[in-house]
């Protein structure tokens, strides 16, 4: 985290979503070693997203920030989702997953939207797994 | 059909052979009993009168007088069938010769060769309708791929001093493209290939605060160069007009150990709002 207070690897900006409802958009990455855990993407007060690659397997953890139940969404295996690999980007064996939740009171409830994806770096024997999080205030 | 008309010939010279027995006196007696034919040419008063001859003449113009009879039959039967004949000038205006077919007309076979019939078109072609039912325009292609958590991958292992496309979001709403020139660094260009001002906002990752970004419908932006090997640069683009996504584009850029000149990979990431 900067000086500032800013988390240097995500870049977070505000969205005015359909119907003027209010949301926001987080963008982080982060490069780490199989087995070690770091933090992905946090949005204050709602909720933190951790990370672990062991193996050929990618764990989320969802710390639950917010003063309300979190209820996960989106099936098993999180939403389904498109992925295009461009040219000489499958040497970096390219992985997609996705996940859903949503987290507060219930009369002020957001929805949070993860999609993930990984690119593994066999010379230098680490994963930089890359996130987008869109967050929606309930209708 | 050549035929036919030799046989009109053959005819015609009979006539004339029973018009010259005609007029040897008192031949066609009998003759003219059973020939309509003869009693169109021959006078109704010269008939034939055998009494007198010899039985050795009178035999062979009896022989004559039969071959005569026969000859008439037939050209009874050539009349009939006359009405069943087509003429030389009648067929030409009709039918087409064979080498003017050839000339203007494509053979079986050569059809067969050279189109499709329609039932293998049917097996091996879609039909215009049933394309717009079961599937998307390209045109739309673009808004499909607009939905939730959707990722492009795309990597170069080695940037030049001209322009490379590093990736391209489906019908190339979104294209990013970069160069790297010794001692100027890295420059990324991000296509706006959509007809809406889109804005967004970038981190160039050396630690400075994020810039605001307008990009242009159709056109081109240029993010600031990037002096480092190692940078990891984050982009966001936010829904304008009919464009209805987010999209997030991170750029790694680390030094090539083989080339030691920077290689470049990137994810980007789209969700509907």
């Amino acid at each position: 985290m900067g000086s500032d207070g800013r988390i240097e690897h995500q870049l977070t900006n505000p969205l005015t979503l359909p119907g003027g409802r209010a949301g926001l958009v987080l963008t982080g990455s982060k490069e780490l070693e199989p087995e070690a855990r770091a933090m992905l993407l946090l949005a204050e007060g709602l909720f933190r997203l951790d990370i672990t690659v062991s193996g050929d397997t990618l764990r989320t953890i969802v710390r639950n920030l917010s003063t309300g139940q979190l209820e996960m969404t989106g099936g098993a295996y999180g939403p389904d989702g498109g992925h295009v690999i461009l040219g000489e980007a499958a040497a970096y064996e390219p992985a997609r997953t996705a996940i859903e939740f949503t987290l507060g009171q219930p009369d002020d409830r957001v929805e949070v939207s993860v999609t993930l994806a990984t690119l593994r770096f066999a010379e230098r024997g680490t994963i930089r797994v890359s996130a987008q999080a869109i967050v929606r205030q309930g209708g | 059909m050549a035929e036919y008309i030799k046989f009109r010939v053959t005819a015609a010279k009979a006539g004339v052979t029973l018009a010259l027995m005609a007029l040897i006196a008192g031949i066609t007696d009998r003759a003219q009993a059973s020939s309509p034919r003869a009693t169109a040419s021959v006078s109704v008063g010269s008939f034939l009168k055998l009494q007198g001859l010899s039985s050795a003449i009178s035999g062979n113009l009896l022989k004559l007088e039969n071959k005569l009879l026969k000859l008439d039959t037939s050209l009874q039967k050539i009349d009939k069938a006359l009405p069943s004949y087509l003429k030389i000038k009648s067929a030409n205006n009709t039918f087409l010769k064979i080498a003017d077919a050839n000339a203007k007309f494509l053979k079986v076979n050569d059809a067969n060769a050279k189109f499709l019939k329609i039932d293998d078109a049917n097996a091996k072609f879609l039909k215009i309708d049933d394309a717009n039912q079961k599937y998307l325009p390209a045109s739309a292609a673009s808004s499909f791929f607009q939905g939730n958590g959707n990722v492009v991958s795309g990597a170069l292992s080695s940037l030049g001093t001209s322009s490379q496309q590093l990736l391209s979001l489906p019908g190339g709403i979104i294209v990013v493209s970069i160069s790297n020139t010794p001692g100027a660094g890295s420059l990324l260009t991000i296509h706006n290939g959509t007809s809406n001002t889109l804005a967004g906002a970038v981190s160039m990752g050396d630690g400075s605060v994020s810039q605001a970004l307008t990009l242009k419908p159709n056109g081109d932006t240029q993010l600031p160069a990037v002096q480092s090997q190692a940078a990891e640069i984050r982009l966001q683009i936010f829904p304008g007009g009919s464009f209805t996504s987010v999209v997030s584009i991170l750029i790694g850029l680390t030094p090539n150990p083989t080339t030691s000149q920077p290689e470049a990979v990137a994810q980007a990431f789209t969700g509907g709002v």
